[in-house]
């Protein structure tokens, strides 16, 4: 009789807790973070729209969780070094590491970033609604995955997208953007009335502009590849040649000064009616429709990229961002750590994200219509993104070497100094050298990228 | 009790003197002779901060070695060699005239002497952002300011013919009042008889000059002139501001190299030989400049 009452009241609980469901079981953030009230977390961002939205929402975070949350907001060339200085003296400051998908191999070998596994398989810092799935599979991989093993949750998801102005496209007599890399040059021309307006406007400034997005973009596009399977580098080659020939006959369709363009005066141009077209990060779309930064919000058009006529095919520029955790933080910082990014990359935030101008890497945000009307570049960006290439840039150590490389001698090529042909077999050399080093060639190194 | 009764020679005069010595000594051990050293022993090393994997083996005179042979190494080294030539003579010629007239009683003289020491005040980051506004081929003001004189604008950064030109003007801008100043110091301190005798024998403005203001000026001119040799051989912060060494490699200064190698590849052996080298190379020119240029008055 006892154990019958035992059971009822048992039964009764458990009934009472299905019932109000949530209230009674569920994770909450606010239970979760109890443990790391008070806790300082810092987190490092490149100077980008994307970045400062998430630096605006982060103060409720602040409130919900009792963590305190300090920002260093810094030039994306800037970051890699204070990262990597860092992790060299295991000081552990920067809790959140923005890892460009560009550096995962690198921090990872560095043992900078904590492995996923450790705060996925802990079921108080794990929101069930995390759902790793509704992430993009290659933003997930190419910018969080090394190894087999997740290294932090993909941010902005990065795609080139091409910008231009309608009306100025409408008065050279074009009612839609350039199809083929052909059609962009020729367009680029006709557009082209110096001083007063000019065709184009490319980041080629010396340094992961020129290598990333124009450099390896065309060449790319034109059917080339940086290595091969055995990771011998593949610059020297017709489709190089035909590449880099064809990006330094572009310059005379961009503005003065255009060779030390990078990002900022490339959106500028556009947006202050300078240049007719753009080929930029689908990241930097917010400022071209904000009416304080940008005189054509009206006439902004927006596309996927031009195709190469030879293969037909739209490659375009793949890259990213994700946040980590610094291995070398304390355990309560790590922990509180990934309860910010978990938080800021969460199926609730993205939209608030989107509006404060993000690009998540989530999925869901793409399909809601609401957000589709302040970001009329959503579904170019979803139609991109399975197109881009995910070894445009490898992912290893001695990438950013390999930039080096390619930007000083495709930008000494670019304004001049020597000719395509010149710049490419420099690169190749030098890139075999940087290979040669690492011990690719011998079995030292892994080929991994 | 050594205070008051040692002599000089006094033992515990003497240990005193050394502990009050000792902290001095320890800071500046400290700051500035390990990591000198530091970098000696690095620069026998491979050491690239951002692969440990592959340690830090003792390579000899190897990142020398491979630093003489690298041609991308001598090309910095003659950019940088170009921007101490179009730098130097211009600062020094001009820092030099300007004092000659700043040290006369000419109207306005004390505010002139303020706005040309400004640009000295100026930290070189914000001296960059600066002039990398001011040079903006569509917006700056210098291309405003040519254009109502009808000239066309200049490509004053992404130039390969002129981006060198357009950041030695600005180190020009910068250095030339420190020049100024010095010099100005120096031709106030010259006695005025020597100038009333020479304008009684009836010298000449540029005999003055020659024979009485230049001689004066020379020692601390040598010193100013070891003083900017460094500097121009390490001028980094306002060059990377503006154009990061480019556009190509047209203003890739050698510091900017030892940066680059540094910073962004973490080639840390390979950097520290050629910052090694470049201090040999500072210490070398100083005794030439000394032994050319330096006389007693």
């Amino acid at each position: 009789m006892r154990h019958k009452k035992v059971l009822i009241v048992l039964v009764g609980v458990l009934l009472i807790g299905i019932a109000t469901g949530s209230s009674l079981f569920a994770w909450t953030l606010q239970d979760a973070a109890k443990p790391y009230s008070g806790v300082t977390i810092k987190a490092t961002g490149w100077a980008r729209p994307d970045v400062w939205a998430l630096q605006k929402m982060s103060p409720k975070f602040e409130k919900l969780t009792g963590i305190k949350v300090e920002w260093e907001i810094m030039p994306w060339i800037e970051s890699r070094p204070k990262e990597l200085l860092d992790f060299a003296s295991k000081a552990g400051e920067y809790t959140i590491v923005t890892t460009d998908l560009i550096w995962l191999g690198e921090f990872v070998g560095m043992g900078g970033l904590v492995p996923f596994d450790k705060f996925l398989g802990n079921s108080n810092l794990v929101d069930p609604n995390l759902d790793l799935d509704d992430f993009f599979a290659k933003n997930l991989e190419g910018y969080s995955t090394w190894g087999g093993k997740l290294y932090g949750l993909p941010g902005s998801a990065y795609v080139h997208l091409l910008y231009y102005n309608k009306e100025m496209l409408r008065q050279a007599g074009y009612t839609r953007p350039p199809d083929t890399w052909s059609q962009f040059k020729k367009m680029a021309a006709k557009l082209t009335n110096s001083p007063k307006q000019y065709g184009i406007a490319l980041q080629v400034r010396r340094d992961e502009h020129m290598t990333c997005d124009w450099a390896l973009n065309l060449h790319w596009a034109f059917g080339g590849q940086l290595l091969d399977e055995k990771f011998y580098p593949q610059m020297l080659t017709p489709e190089g040649i035909e590449a880099l020939t064809y990006l330094t006959s572009l310059r005379q369709y961009g503005p003065l000064g255009v060779a030390a363009f990078g990002h900022d005066e490339t959106v500028m141009a556009l947006a202050q009616s300078t240049v007719g077209m753009i080929e930029e990060w689908s990241s930097f779309c917010p400022p071209l429709l904000d009416p304080e930064q940008s005189l054509i919000v009206d006439d902004l058009g927006i596309s996927i990229v031009p195709k190469s006529i030879k293969s037909g095919k739209r490659i375009p520029v793949f890259g990213g961002w994700s946040w980590g955790v610094n291995a070398y933080a304390s355990e309560k910082e790590q922990d509180a750590t990934y309860l910010f990014i978990q938080w800021a990359f969460s199926k609730e935030m993205a939209p608030a994200w989107v509006k404060l101008g993000g690009t998540p890497s989530r999925k869901f945000v793409y399909e809601i219509e609401e957000l589709k009307k302040i970001a009329p570049y959503f579904d170019i960006l979803v139609k991109s993104l399975p197109l881009a290439n995910p070894i445009h840039r490898p992912r290893f150590a001695e990438y950013p070497a390999i930039s080096d490389v390619i930007a000083i001698n495709a930008s000494d090529a670019f304004i001049g100094k020597i000719t395509p042909e010149e710049a490419l077999r420099r690169m190749n050399v030098e890139i075999y050298g940087i290979m040669s080093e690492a011990g690719y060639y011998t079995g030292k190194k892994e080929l991994v990228q | 009790m050594g205070f008051r009764s040692g002599s000089p020679s006094h033992p515990s005069r003497v240990n005193v003197g050394i502990l009050l010595l000792l902290p001095t000594v320890l800071i500046l051990l400290f700051i500035g002779i390990f990591p000198l050293l530091f970098a000696v022993y690095t620069s026998f090393h491979t050491y690239y901060l951002n692969r440990p994997e592959l340690g830090q083996p003792f390579v000899g005179f190897n990142n020398y070695l491979t630093t003489f042979a690298n041609p991308f190494f001598w090309k910095t080294l003659g950019v940088t060699g170009k921007f101490m030539l179009l730098t130097l003579p211009a600062e020094f010629l001009l820092g030099i005239l300007v004092a000659v007239i700043m040290s006369k009683n000419i109207l306005g003289g004390q505010v002139i002497r303020v706005l040309l020491i400004t640009p000295l005040t100026v930290t070189p980051v914000v001296i960059g952002l600066i002039w990398r506004l001011m040079y903006n081929p569509q917006f700056g003001v210098i291309n405003f300011f040519l254009g109502s004189f009808g000239i066309l604008p200049i490509d004053w950064l992404g130039g390969a013919q002129v981006s060198l030109y357009s950041v030695a003007i600005v180190d020009i801008w910068q250095w030339m009042p420190f020049i100024m100043l010095i010099c100005l110091a120096n031709i106030l301190a010259i006695p005025t008889e020597y100038f009333e005798a020479a304008v009684i024998d009836g010298a000449s403005k540029w005999a003055i000059f020659r024979y009485i203001t230049l001689p004066f000026l020379a020692p601390g001119l040598v010193a100013v002139l070891i003083i900017r040799t460094a500097d121009v051989i390490r001028t980094f912060d306002m060059v990377y501001i503006i154009t990061r060494g480019g556009p190509g490699t047209t203003t890739e200064l050698v510091s900017l190299y030892v940066y680059r190698l540094g910073f962004k590849i973490f080639d840390l052996g390979h950097a520290c030989a050629i910052s090694i080298l470049l201090l040999f190379a500072t210490i070398v020119i100083s005794q030439v400049y000394l032994r050319l240029f330096y006389r007693e008055i």
